[in-house]
């Protein structure tokens, strides 16, 4: 069976007909997402906490730096583990004021 | 910003913080900007309510877990809780999961690597572990090191110029 043309029939609901001639523009191109590259882990014990990371920080498939920290400091009972942007995790930890 | 945030609190009320406040901060911050703050965190506490553990995902949505993993070797990590973990482990045997797992992440994970950190927070106190574990530890280092001769290079050319008023006057034009 033929395609039925979509401008003929109003089927409802959202219009797509842009968003087609837009991928065939080439403006559709979703960035890639971005790949955390770090194992950060905790659990709770008895009566406490254990929190855990890697110390690896890469800059895509370079290695940026062999012995980084990951466990940032919050107040001195709270602690927290960051993966993702290193800039956004030192940020949201840190002391400064965003 | 929220450790900052946190001191000043704890200034102004003259209390112990908690960890629910990291928490929300961290999340509202989070949500707020839709994911494009790209932070994915494992949040640990100790205060009066206890030993108490957070993910929170870069979207802004969060879990309160008794065993949390993120990054790209969460998966290799969480294998390894969901195999050995029990209630009302002692510390060391925390100590030695958690080790475990970031282990399994930096073997089985290529984005992870090197040595293993740990953070012991107790009604105790707290021990920062730095470099709990060093799995592969460089077998080789070069004793001679990296540094070479004055005059290694060949020199080709030699220019030098001072910098004066006329020569900064003719680059402006």
């Amino acid at each position: 069976m033929e395609m039925q043309d979509r401008v003929e029939f109003d089927l409802g609901g959202f219009e797509f007909n842009s968003s087609i001639h837009d991928v065939k523009k080439g403006a559709l191109t979703s960035k890639l997402a971005t790949k955390t590259g770090t194992t950060i882990s905790g659990v709770i014990y008895s009566d406490g906490v254990v929190l855990g990371a890697d110390t690896r920080s890469t800059n895509g498939e370079t290695v940026a730096d062999k012995n980084c920290e990951k466990i940032h400091y919050i107040a001195p009972n709270i602690y927290c583990c960051g993966a993702g942007t290193a800039a956004d995790t030192e940020a949201v930890t840190g002391t400064y004021y965003v | 910003m929220v450790s900052s945030a946190l001191f000043l609190h704890r200034k102004s009320t003259l209390r112990e913080s908690r960890v629910v406040s990291a928490q929300n901060i961290m999340k509202s911050h989070l949500f707020k900007y839709q994911g494009h703050v790209g932070a994915a965190l494992v949040l640990g506490g100790f205060d009066i309510h206890g030993p108490q553990l957070f993910t929170i995902y870069p979207h802004g949505s969060s879990d309160c877990l008794q065993y949390a993993t993120m990054g790209s070797g969460s998966l290799a990590a969480m294998s390894i809780f969901e195999s050995d973990y029990k209630d009302g482990m002692s510390e060391d045997e925390a100590k030695l999961l958690v080790a475990r797992s970031i282990r399994a992440g930096i073997y089985n994970d290529l984005g992870s690597g090197s040595n293993i950190d740990l953070c012991v927070l107790s009604r105790a106190g707290t021990k920062y572990l730095r470099n709990f574990e060093i799995p592969q530890e460089r077998t080789y280092i070069r004793e001679q090191g990296y540094t070479f001769k004055n005059g290694t290079t060949i020199l080709n050319k030699r220019n030098f110029q001072t910098a004066t008023s006329a020569t900064m006057e003719s680059k402006k034009k």
